[in-house]
């Protein structure tokens, strides 16, 4: 029985993410703001992009991957940009994707479009 | 309930029964195996099902209703891995951190922290989870950076 917690910034209340048993990955709400800022670029695409490569980041700093996801919830205060990020979203699988759910929300933190949250898997069961 | 469900369903480790709310659809919390799922909770006074004036004395109340339904598992907020807080002002973002930072020790759960448009009852914040037994007793152990 181990619990690794992920936290690249510890003065946030929150970790990044939780590790169980080195298998089960519990994601924090993940932002795409630009590296080392507070903000969201300028457009919704490359803000999709940042969101996705985050997520991508902290399941690497567990040694997984976007494939490894069994969960993902999407936030969006804006349900208008379901199919623009959805478009982003898909360069970044190449097999099947993970259940999902695309929530309309309210104002997100930092003015932000979107926030996800999900559980990862490690060592799925081949198929 | 039950009889709607396969022989294998019913076999499904449980050390507790799932904690019933008297006239509403869901359980506060659900235990499978060692993973405790947390319902929606409010932090309204009990006296009048209002959130109170103060968004600080919510923030507390809320987190206070949390730990309690754990306890009923006999598991602690520490062992909370994940949690969602859903919230109607993102202005009161810096006051729920500084209480719910009061109900853990360090390193904290994952979390997210979602801006709603309306909750329950008027409420401003409502906090689900996931707990996984023993993690409390794990974070004795110095927590490893990436």
């Amino acid at each position: 029985m181990s619990r690794r917690y992920i936290a690249t910034d510890p003065s946030r209340p929150f970790s990044d993410a939780v590790l169980i048993d080195e298998r089960t990955l519990y994601l924090s709400g993940r932002i795409g703001l630009k590296p080392g800022t507070n903000e969201v670029p300028g457009t919704i695409e490359e803000e999709a992009h940042l969101v996705m490569q985050d997520v991508r980041r902290i399941l690497g700093c567990a040694g997984m991957q976007l494939e490894d996801l069994v969960f993902l919830q999407v936030f969006s205060p804006d349900v208008s940009l379901w199919a623009a990020f959805n478009e982003v979203y898909r360069e970044y699988f190449s097999g099947p994707m993970p259940p999902r759910s695309f929530i309309g929300s309210g104002a997100l933190l930092f003015g932000a479009h979107f926030e996800l949250q999900g559980i990862a898997v490690k060592d799925q069961v081949a198929s | 309930m039950l009889a709607g469900l396969s022989a294998s369903c019913q076999q499904l480790p449980r050390a507790n029964p799932p904690l019933p709310v008297a006239g509403a659809p869901f359980s506060l919390a659900v235990e499978a195996g060692d993973t405790l799922y947390v319902s929606g909770h409010l932090g309204l006074d009990p006296a009048t099902d209002k959130p109170p004036s103060d968004p600080t004395q919510e923030a507390r109340q809320v987190m206070t209703a949390i730990r309690a339904t754990l306890e009923q598992h006999k598991m602690t907020t520490d062992d909370l891995v994940s949690v969602q807080v859903f919230c109607t002002d993102l202005s009161l973002f810096n006051v729920f951190n500084k209480e719910y930072v009061t109900f853990f020790h360090k390193p904290y759960p994952a979390r997210a922290f979602i801006g709603v448009k309306d909750l329950l009852y008027g409420a401003r914040f409502e906090v689900m989870g996931t707990a996984v037994r023993h993690t409390a007793e794990n974070k004795k152990q110095p927590p490893a950076l990436p």
